[in-house]
Parts: structure tokens; sequence; C-alpha cells
């Protein structure tokens, strides 16, 4: 009954102004009736988007805007390693997996299972790397990461994720939309959406590649499917103009710029007055505010004017596109308002079919470019005192198999392992996050989560969480249903909050 | 389930005919009486005679549902006779209205007779109320508060928490809408000790030391859609922790203050208690919100200050407490948009300014905003000039970033003893690692962060390891 009263809702919404005054004379019995039925039925339904008080207003779709609760994190920097960093070499220490180095796979442990690339029975594989217990809590980090490893207590890892999508593309569609299918708001989409942006001259939602590619799953992951378009995320280039034709054109002013945008936009309202699609607004608000944006964000996107001590700690070179850069460009955009930044760092698919897909020689080097920088950015933001409230996530979008790779059967030139979804590595620090902590156990060989396990709507809904969002009340109706990011899934890591 | 059962269901659907029609009926009649037309009279007793037949419907699945159900009889018995007696009047109003009206004594007590009838129902209808949302339904929430009918208390943990009141709080939040102090569906009453060990109309539900034969766990460990599984389908079910802890108190005999701690529980279980007993506001809340009211803000001051660049945000939906934020106001705007954000400072607990230049004056009006916990004044041409004696006066500040400043040490000095302050950040000025040193001498209860942090670079950062 519920749903299809939804249904009739929204496609009112849709076309509410079609509506003329013959229209409403015509409808409006029925409307009354309805109204009255659904007020009578109030308490078997749900709660509509106004209890959950999020409205966004339809002229500034952008204006900041209150969460839930109070949040502990105003702003969130999500760097996620793009392809899947392999958990064995860098935080899941396994001795038993090194005694049964070089042995065939039991076939408990491959029967009714999919992989990727593995057929037939594969190998283990051993730690390719050096562990050892750092800091007071004495969380296992490997030598591949020295210098994450020196503030292990800053950080809280979540070692038994666990996800259900075995594909890059779908996995990281999963992880950042919570669907492993196209057509989900990105979780910085939910939360610009959510929040607005405090500083009206930038976007709420950055995104910022590295790595000589965009991620698998191509801008879908920063996407905002079905909210209105002016919440996806607006990827900046680290090379050369950050944003693409952000310059005024030769012999063309400000004010001449200024101008044209009043006229684009008076034509824009005028077509809004009469038809009221929402994707309007979203097109106004876009003209203004990259006329705004022209002039902010090269000054932002610019880390020449950065004292070169900050450029020593990151390990930045300007004008290079790197993870370091992007790394600085984040602290910097957090710092002016900007609420998610999102970094998709891609290389770290190790499957040992070649030297850089290897992991005892390509993960090392995708460690070094990442390692300092990350670390960087987190004493930076402490040192501003900007960690409290800034929410840090490290993550790939699956694990990698405690198994050797066997593509097609046969063995690979290189040492590396398949995707793997039943357990891998994930870490947060800052905003709200528990300092030092590391939670979830995975089985003696690193093959499944035993405890504490958590799957990726348990990390969304932290998130949001950390943000002030009740993540079951952040919603937005469409098709008839009210859609969340964790759809029916998700629980608040409660253990590692702060 | 009976067909009667059935029936009886359509009762709480059924009653607002005699309501809606009555009250209609009342209030056609006393417009006849405004008006003097009495031609409306045969329309008034049309409907008193619908009111009066719909509401004999109305008692008769009453009682259908009154077998079939169990209700407090200190609430049920008030509703049903109330309800009979409505019934009665109603035949009673209807038949003598047909003369009575024509004379002016009979219109005096027709007006009474309806006065009565409609009392009657408001106080039907409020025990009907309160049988199907709870007495606290239609008490506004300060009332509530005084009177303490709140429903669901929260649940403590200190060393001297019993397993006992950990069970009982799973019960509160999970089963009392049906077997609590309101309704006590099947005879059972969970609210307390002695009730729930007595049990309901089939017996006793928990058997001591006998979790397989205990009615309540065979009950919540049916499958989700069989006909007897508890909490019904469509409530919030028991999590597996919750009934391993009901499962271990129940082989453990029932105790009703066995301490968690001197207990044997299992530390997971341990684990959910502590989990449970920490309501979400209080993790939220740690010197974050103060712990006491304001008024909500003006919203057309909030307004005027949207149309200088100012965003005033509140910190939740629902909480008066404000954060604003002057990152993209103007320079030329400052000082007048910080001498109008007085008129909230009430309100005003998180204040941020960065990136531009802010005199002594400014500092002033900064100073009388009271109520700030946060304050960031984060590269502001802050100097060894500039008095903070003016801000320092702010007792219930807890967070303080002057980062970006050249303030020295001895600018700092008029903080010192500043018990709330927990966090000052003076990162990028003037002030070095000794002099930080020293003002934590002088600000005790304060995290000073005065020098940055250095990250070492190593020869593996820079180069690349080769076949």
């Amino acid at each position: 009954m519920g749903k299809k009263e939804d249904i009739q809702q929204e496609a009112k919404l849709r076309s509410l102004e079609w509506v003329t005054r013959r229209h409403f004379l015509k409808d409006c019995s029925l409307g009354i009736g309805a109204m009255a039925l659904s007020g009578f039925l109030g308490s078997c339904g749900r709660k509509s988007a106004e209890v959950s008080g999020i409205v966004p207003s339809a002229n500034r779709p952008l204006a900041a805007r209150p969460p839930h609760f109070p949040g502990k994190a105003k702003s969130v920097i999500y760097l996620h390693m793009a392809g899947a960093p392999s958990q064995l070499e860098l935080f899941d220490f396994k001795p038993e997996l090194q005694k049964l180095d070089g042995l065939a796979c039991p076939p408990s442990l491959l029967e009714g299972k999919r992989f990727a690339f593995i057929r037939g029975v594969p190998k283990m594989l051993g730690p390719q790397s050096n562990f050892h217990q750092r800091g007071q809590s004495g969380a296992w980090i490997s030598d591949h990461l020295p210098h994450l490893a020196s503030i292990a207590d800053e950080v809280a890892f979540l070692k038994a994720v666990h996800t259900d999508q075995f594909n890059h593309a779908p996995a990281q569609l999963l992880m950042q939309t919570g669907s492993p299918r196209l057509g989900r708001p990105s979780i910085g989409a939910w939360v610009t959406y959510g929040l607005g942006s405090e500083n009206s001259n930038l976007p709420g939602f950055v995104v910022l590649t590295s790595g000589g590619n965009n991620p698998d799953a191509g801008k879908s992951v920063w996407g905002s499917g079905f909210l209105p378009s002016v919440y996806q995320g607006v990827q900046c280039r680290a090379e050369g103009d950050p944003v693409l034709f952000i310059k005024d054109p030769e012999n063309i002013n400000r004010n001449i710029r200024r101008a044209s945008i009043e006229a684009i936009n008076e034509v824009n309202r005028m077509t809004y007055e009469e038809f009221r699609d929402p994707e309007t607004i979203t097109r106004i608000s876009q003209y203004e505010m990259a006329f705004r944006m022209q002039a902010t964000v090269p000054d932002v996107m610019n880390i020449n004017d950065e004292p070169d001590y900050i450029h020593q700690m990151y390990g930045t070179t300007p004008g290079r596109a790197s993870f370091a850069n992007n790394a600085l460009l984040a602290r910097k955009l957090v710092e002016k308002g900007v609420r998610f930044v999102q970094l998709f760092d891609w290389g770290w698919d190790t499957h040992g079919t070649g030297v850089s897909g290897s992991i005892d020689i390509g993960l090392v080097n995708k460690c070094r470019q990442v390692d300092k920088a990350t670390k960087a950015l987190i004493m930076d933001l402490k040192q501003r005192g900007l960690l409290e409230e800034t929410l840090v996530v490290w993550g790939g979008e699956f694990g990698r198999t405690p198994m050797q790779e066997n593509r097609e059967g046969k063995t690979n030139p290189y040492k590396g392992r398949d995707h793997h979804t039943e357990a891998f590595t994930i870490w947060m620090a800052g905003g709200g996050v528990k300092p030092g902590i590391s939670y979830g156990e995975t089985d003696e060989i690193g093959y499944a989560a035993i405890k504490d396990r958590v799957d990726v709507f348990d990390i969304q809904a932290t998130i949001l969480d950390r943000l002030g969002f009740d993540h079951e009340k952040l919603t937005y109706d469409f098709q008839g249903r009210p859609f969340r990011l964790t759809d029916v899934h998700g629980k608040v890591i409660k253990d590692i909050l702060s | 389930m009976n067909i009667l059962y059935f029936f009886g269901k359509f009762h709480p659907l059924l009653v607002h005919l005699p309501i809606g029609i009555l009250l209609f009926s009342v209030f056609l009649w006393f417009l006849a009486l405004l008006k003097k037309t009495f031609s409306l009279v045969p329309v008034i007793r049309l409907g008193l005679g619908a009111s009066a037949v719909s509401s004999l419907f109305s008692v008769a699945t009453g009682f259908l549902l009154r077998a079939n159900e169990s209700y407090p009889d200190e609430i049920i018995n008030p509703h049903m006779f109330m309800g009979i007696a409505l019934t009665f009047l109603l035949f009673f109003i209807f038949k003598i209205s047909k003369r009575l009206y024509k004379y002016p004594a009979g219109r005096k007590i027709l007006s009474f007779l309806f006065i009565l009838s409609a009392i009657f129902l408001i106080i039907t209808g409020h025990f009907g109320g309160m049988l199907t949302h709870g007495a606290s339904f239609l008490v506004p929430p300060p009332i509530q508060e005084w009177f303490g009918t709140k429903e669901t208390e929260s649940f403590v943990l200190n060393e001297n928490t019993t397993v006992y009141e950990a069970v009982q709080y799973v019960f509160n939040s999970k089963c009392l809408s049906c077997h609590g102090p309101v309704r006590q569906r099947g005879g059972l009453r969970m609210d307390d000790y002695a009730q729930l060990i007595k049990g309901g109309k089939h017996g006793e539900v928990v058997l001591a030391g006998n979790p397989q034969e205990s009615e309540i766990l065979q009950r919540i460990l049916l499958p989700l859609n069989d006909e007897y599984h508890m909490p019904p389908r469509e409530r919030p079910q028991l999590t597996d922790e919750e009934i391993k802890l009901m499962l271990w108190w129940i082989e453990d005999g029932l105790k009703p203050d066995e301490n968690i701690y001197k207990s044997t529980l299992p530390a997971e279980l341990i684990t959910l208690i502590e989990t449970m007993a920490r309501p979400e506001e209080e993790i939220i809340n740690e010197n974050y919100l103060p712990d006491y009211q304001v008024p909500f803000a003006d919203a057309s001051i909030i307004k005027e200050f949207e149309e200088l660049n100012v965003v005033v945000v509140p910190l939740s939906v629902n909480q008066p407490w404000l954060s604003v934020s002057l990152v993209v106001t103007r320079q030329e705007d400052i000082h007048s948009v910080l001498e109008k954000l007085v008129s909230l400072k009430d309100q005003l607990i998180e204040l941020k300014i960065q990136d531009r230049i802010l005199k002594t004056e400014d500092l002033m009006y900064i100073g009388k905003l009271e109520s700030l916990r946060r304050l960031y004044l984060t590269n502001c041409t802050l100097n060894a000039e500039t008095s903070l004696q003016h801000i320092s006066h702010l007792s219930a500040l807890r967070y303080l970033n002057l980062s970006h400043n050249q303030l020295e040490k001895d600018n700092i000095l008029p903080f010192s003893g500043h018990s709330a302050l927990k966090n000052l950040y003076l990162y990028n000025n003037n002030i070095n690692a000794e002099g930080a040193k020293a003002l934590e001498k002088l600000l005790p209860e304060t995290k000073i962060l005065a020098t940055g942090f250095d990250v070492p670079t190593f020869t593996s950062d820079t180069t690349e390891l080769t076949p």
C-alpha cells in the first residue's frame, strides 16, 4: 500500500509544475482524500525525507545543512588504493602461511569458491615481506610501509573486512556507492547531499587520481547516481589547469564572463519556472560555482606556494601528477572547507603477471609512492588541529588470496596473488576513530575473516556516522522508494569509535 | 485465530464512525441554535441515529477484541463502561430530541445532553488511545519528564551492574510494547522481575537452569515466519548476542542480583553489555554540546547572515546550537558581521575564521560570544601586538586553533589557568618547543601543539626496486 503512494507522491513531485488551475480543481478532491489517507495510515508507513531533516533547498542545493546529530568529523579524505593492495604483505601477518609456502592449496579452501583468475589447484604463498609489531598498540605492519609503521598509534586497523565482489569495477562501485552495479550515488555525493558545502567557492566533493589511470569502474565511483548531479564529485587534474578550460579565453575579461553567465542563468531560470526540473537548478548553480571557482580553484590547487618544508614532508614535486601531490591537495582542500576528498591511486593489482604487478617488486614500489605522503597527510592534519575533525580512510576494494595466482592453470612469471573477497584490511584515522587499535581477526592463514567481521556497508555506515548521519535516515526518494547508501545493510562499527 | 477475533480487530477502525458523526451532529446542533434554523434538526437526528447505531457496532466489536486480547483492567474497564454509557446516551438523545427541540427549556436540556455526550466520547477515546498508543502518547515532552513517564529508561553501567539489569534492558527495548505496563499479551508482563518469573496465562516462561524448556527462548528461536515466533516478525528482532545473554542468564539460574564482573559471563557478552550501556548521545556529547537549553535563534537573523556570505548552520537538526563559518565572507564585511554575531551569542558554539585580517576590536566582539566552545582564528594576522585577553575569558572554550599567525609565547599568557580548554593549536607561530613547554605549565589542563612534525625521507622513498 505504502509503495504505491510513494510512487504517486514522487510522480507528483516530478510533475508539480505541469499542474494548471484546471488540473488542480479536477485532482484536488482525490488529492485531499489521499492526504487524509496517508495521514491516517501514517503510523504504518515509513518516515519521509522531511522527518530525516535533510531537505536541500531547491535554489541553493549546495547550501550548508546540519546533519542528524553533531558529527565528530567535518570532512573525509578517502584514500582508495585502486587494484587492491595485498593485506598479507602489509598488515595481516600470517607466520602459519609461511610454513605452507609452496604446498598445494587444500581442496577445502577451493570447493564452491570462485576466483577471478585462479584455476585448478594453486600453491600457497607465504608472506613476501618482513613484519614487526609497531608502537604502543603493537599493530603488525610490514617493512614495506616504514612511515606508516611509525604512526601505528594514530590508526585504527579493520583487519576483517569482507566484500562479495571479486572484480575491480564492481568491487570499487560497491565500496564507493553501495552497489556493484552502476547507478547509485557515491559516498561523497551522499555526504554532499546531506551536508552541502561550507565553502561556496569550492565544490563540496573533489576527486583526485594518481597512478596513471582512473579507477577501473570509471567516473561512476564518484558519480551522483540518481541524486541531482550537483552532488557529484568534481575531478581536478594534478597537472596543467586543475579543471580543463578554467581560464577565461583570451580577450574575455572577468566582467564579460560574468555578464554572459548571468544571461545564461536568466534563461535557465525561466526554463526552471516553466518545467521545475531540478537539473536546471543544478545547471544554474554549476555555472555560478564555476565562475567563483575560476578565481579560487587555481589558487587552492596550486601547491607551488607551499613552503619547502611541507614539500619535503610530503615528498611532492609540483607539476608532476603524483599521489603525494594529491595528498597535499587533499589537506589544502579540507582546510578550505571541502567536505569530501576522494583520492584514487591506481596500480595495486598485483597478480604476478609482470614486474609492476608483482607482490615482491611492484607492490613495494607502490608502497614507496604513497607511504611517506600518507604519513605526511596525517601528521600535517594533526599539526594544524584538523585531524580530530577529519576522517582519513585508506584501503582497496578487496583483498588478495593466500594462494599464489596460477592464471589459466600455469604459474605466473612473478609472485602474485589473485583477488580475494573474504578478508582484507582497511584503516581509518582521525575524526572520531579510536587511534591505535586493531579490530577483527582472520584465520591463521589469512583466508577468511573470523572475528569482528565488517562488510563494506559497515564501513560506509561508520563514515556517515562520524559525519553525524544515521545511515538509515539519509535517504532519497527514487522510483517509488527511499534509497540509502547502505541499502538494507550496514552497522556502525561502534568498537572503533572514540 | 477465530473468526470472532478477526471481527474484533475492526474495533479501532469502527470507533471512528460514531466519533466523527457525533461531533458533526453536536456542531450542527449548536449551529442551529445560533442561527435559529431548526430545519436542521432532522439532519442532526439522522446523525444521532447513525452514531448510535455505529457505536453499537463499536461496542460489539470491542467485546470481541477484549475477549481475545489482554489489556490492563484499569484502562479497559473505564473504556468499556464509558463506551456503553455513550451508546445508551446517544439512543436516549435520539429518542427525546424528536419533540424536545421545539421548547426553549427542551433546547437547554438537549444542549446539556449533547455536551455530555461529547465529554463521554472524549473520555472513552482517551482510554482507547492509551490502549493503542501507550499512556504517554499525547503528553508533551516536558510533562513526560516531570512525571517520569518516559518509556525506555537508559541503562547505566557501573561496577554494580547486574546481569539481570542488562537482560531487563533487552526486554525493555524489544518486548515491553506488548508485555509491559500498558499491554500484557498472553498475560505476560516483563517489566518486573517477579511478574516475569510468574509467567503468563499459559504458565512459566523462564525456567531456572533450563533454557531448552523455557518458552521465552523457544519462541525467540522459532523461525522468523513461524506464527509463534517472538518478537513478531514486523517488530525489531533480538540480536544473536542478546539471545546468548538471555540464554546465559536462564542457565545461570535467573539470578536477580549477580554482578556482571563477578559472574562467569563470557567476555563477548560483557562487551555487549558495555556497548548497550553507552547511549549514542553520550558518545557524541562528551564536552561538545552544552548541557543546558537555549531557545532557537531567529530564522530571520540567520537569513541576514546568509546575505553577507556567512555560513550559519546548526550543529545538527533539531538543535539550537550553531556553527558559524566566515571562510567566504568578504574582508570588508568581517567587522560588521562579528558585531552582528553577538545577537547569536547564546546559540553560537563554534566559529571559524581563516585567511582574514583581524584587529583588536574584532577580537572584542568575539570575546562577547561567551558560549563558544570551538574557535578557529587561523591565518588571521594575529601578532605580538594583538592582545588575546579579549578572548581569553571565554570560559566554555574547548578547542582553540590559532595556527598560522605571528603570535609569541607572551600573547598566550592571558589564557593561564583556563580549565576548560582541552586543545590549543599554535602551529606556525613564533613559539618554539621551549615556549610551548612553558605554556603547558601555565595551562595544565590543555594539550598544546606549537611545533610541527617532521617526516624523514628514506632513500627508499625516492628509489624504485627493480628485478
